[in-house]
């Protein structure tokens, strides 16, 4: 059973490695040395030649934004608007979770008040 | 073993060659499969509803709102007992009355010994099944120290008496009833309490208050009551049968006696003579009315009774409480009727039209029809010896067969 078992093994081994090769440009560059230098993964995603506009006027008129500026522009601005929203949710969630674990508590300490006086031995001790 | 098939396959002509034979049968298992955990390991049914009905200790918490027993050590009623045990066997007299079949043991005797030691307790008990304190005091209880005597007048000699949740007509309960206690003892000492000791008396029926589900109707109310004559105490509500209406049941009629720590003002609790049949007036909450008052007021006495409706109830309610008197009954839900169609096939017609009109309608017509063959003075024709041997001639088939059925009476006849 042992030897089955190894031979399985190997196989599936074969099986994984053979299928996990993948040839795509980003797996081209040396990511793990823009890692370390803080750079993104993909160049053209941001960088002076991204983000920069292209010419300037030299009687310094502002340049009007191009239009794959303009989307990213407005990709930000909708990704910080989700950012926020859910931050309120999530605020939200744990301040109501607090308010019912504070009116559950609440809730049991009037119950435990408001039960009668205990008599029974305790009168034998006036 | 979770490997596919083809891998299974691929490495099995390796394995024949170097495993044995014995190996390969172990892989598979025969027979059926246990669901779930085993008995031993699994939750039991008892474990599991624990589990979902988590109840909170602190909150269910029962507490004792009644009076202590102080009793002598174990050891002096164990010598108390042994000594009775020798002073019997000893006894001559005893002896003999035994030995020829005529000793005759006084019940009332033991009687009033159970209800000195274990009746108490019992009636704890019993009244803890029936729901008493539950509904009365919420989480409270209390073990009734002084044994309450409570006995309806019948008619002649007779009495019937309130034990721990017997049943009494509303006939049997019309008047008040006879309260005998024993007001000079001590709760706790059992001893003579030597100085005016005050008790009030409430008796109210947790199941019969029409407008309000957790209030209770007040029967009677007397405050005050010195050294246990309930005829000199204070009348704050005069006392009212039951009336428990037709269709719903057995209701409880609960008599609670509390011990005062002296004389009381309870007079906002006067139920004026004009409202003696208002049900309005007459709510009351032992929990709101103990707990103003647990400081002068401890409960020391218990009894309850069941009662239902009876014949008497409905000049009860005309008379006295002056209201229609309710009648409740099961609400069945409508058997299921399709929509009416124009061509229903493989339908008698008649049944199938009468289906669809108004019950109440057919009714009537049925009886309108029985009423023409009924002859105002000399009554309903007498019916046929042998109904199956006049013929029925003439008439549509689904008449004849109504026909037929109706003399020998069955069929739809006997649904009016």
């Amino acid at each position: 059973m042992l030897k089955i078992t190894k031979i399985c093994l190997a196989s599936s081994a074969t099986s994984t490695a053979q299928r996990s090769i993948a040839l795509t440009a980003p797996r081209a560059i040396d990511q793990k040395w823009r890692a370390a230098k803080g750079l993104p993964e993909n160049p053209n995603a941001f960088g002076p030649l991204t983000n920069l506009p292209d010419y300037t006027y030299l009687d310094g008129r502002p340049t009007p934004l191009g239009a794959n500026q303009k989307r990213r522009l407005i990709k930000q601005q909708e990704i910080a608007t989700r950012i926020v929203e859910l931050s309120g949710e999530l605020e939200f969630a744990k301040q109501r979770h607090e308010r019912l674990k504070a009116n559950a508590e609440s809730e049991k300490q009037r119950l435990i008040r408001s039960k009668l006086k205990p008599k029974g031995h305790f009168l034998l001790k006036k | 073993m979770s490997f596919s098939n083809l891998l299974m396959k691929s490495g099995l002509t390796v394995a024949v060659r170097d495993a044995q034979a014995a190996v390969l049968m172990t892989a598979t298992r025969q027979g059926h499969t246990i669901r779930g955990k085993p008995p031993g390991v699994a939750r039991s049914l008892e474990q599991r509803i624990r589990e979902e009905n988590v109840e909170d200790p602190e909150v269910v918490a029962r507490i004792n709102i009644g009076f202590p027993q102080l009793k002598e050590s174990r050891s002096a009623q164990l010598k108390k007992r042994l000594e009775h045990l020798k002073s019997q066997r000893s006894d001559k007299q005893l002896e003999q009355l035994a030995r020829s079949n005529k000793l005759i043991i006084d019940l009332d005797k033991v009687q009033r010994t159970y209800v000195k030691t274990t009746g108490q307790h019992d009636l704890r008990l019993v009244a803890d099944h029936y729901g008493i304190f539950e509904h009365l005091f919420g989480s409270a209880y209390f073990v009734p120290r002084v044994p309450l005597n409570i006995s309806y007048q019948l008619d002649g000699d007779s009495l019937a008496p309130v034990y721990n949740g017997n049943v009494i007509k509303p006939t049997e309960a019309a008047k008040a009833p006879q309260i005998d206690f024993d007001g000079l003892v001590d709760p706790i000492t059992g001893q003579a309490a030597g100085q005016d000791t005050y008790w009030t008396l409430v008796a109210s029926n947790p199941d019969a208050h029409y407008t309000n589900g957790t209030a209770e109707c007040l029967h009677w109310f007397i405050a005050n009551i010195p050294n246990g004559k309930v005829s000199e105490g204070q009348v704050l509500a005069e006392y009212l049968p039951p009336f428990p209406p037709r269709g719903v049941g057995y209701q409880r009629m609960v008599f609670v006696l509390y011990k005062q720590q002296a004389r009381l003002d309870l007079g906002s609790y006067q139920l004026a003579a004009a409202d003696y049949g208002n049900l309005e007036k007459r709510t009351f909450s032992t929990l709101d009315f103990y707990r103003q008052h647990q400081e002068q007021l401890t409960p020391a006495g218990l009894a309850f009774y069941q009662t239902n409706w009876d014949e008497s109830l409905t000049q009860f309610y005309h008379d006295v409480l002056k209201i229609k008197e309710p009648v409740y009954e099961y609400d069945f839900p409508k058997p299921y009727l399709t929509d009416q169609k124009f061509f229903p096939l493989k339908q008698p017609f008649n049944l199938y039209m009468d289906k669809h009109r108004d019950q109440k309608q057919v009714n009537k017509e049925y009886l309108e029809r029985k009423l023409a063959k009924t002859h105002p003075f000399e009554g309903p024709k007498k019916p046929l010896r042998y109904p199956n041997a006049h013929p029925i001639r003439d008439v549509p088939s689904w008449l004849r067969t109504e026909i037929r059925k109706e003399r020998l009476g069955t069929g739809r006849v006997q649904d009016y």
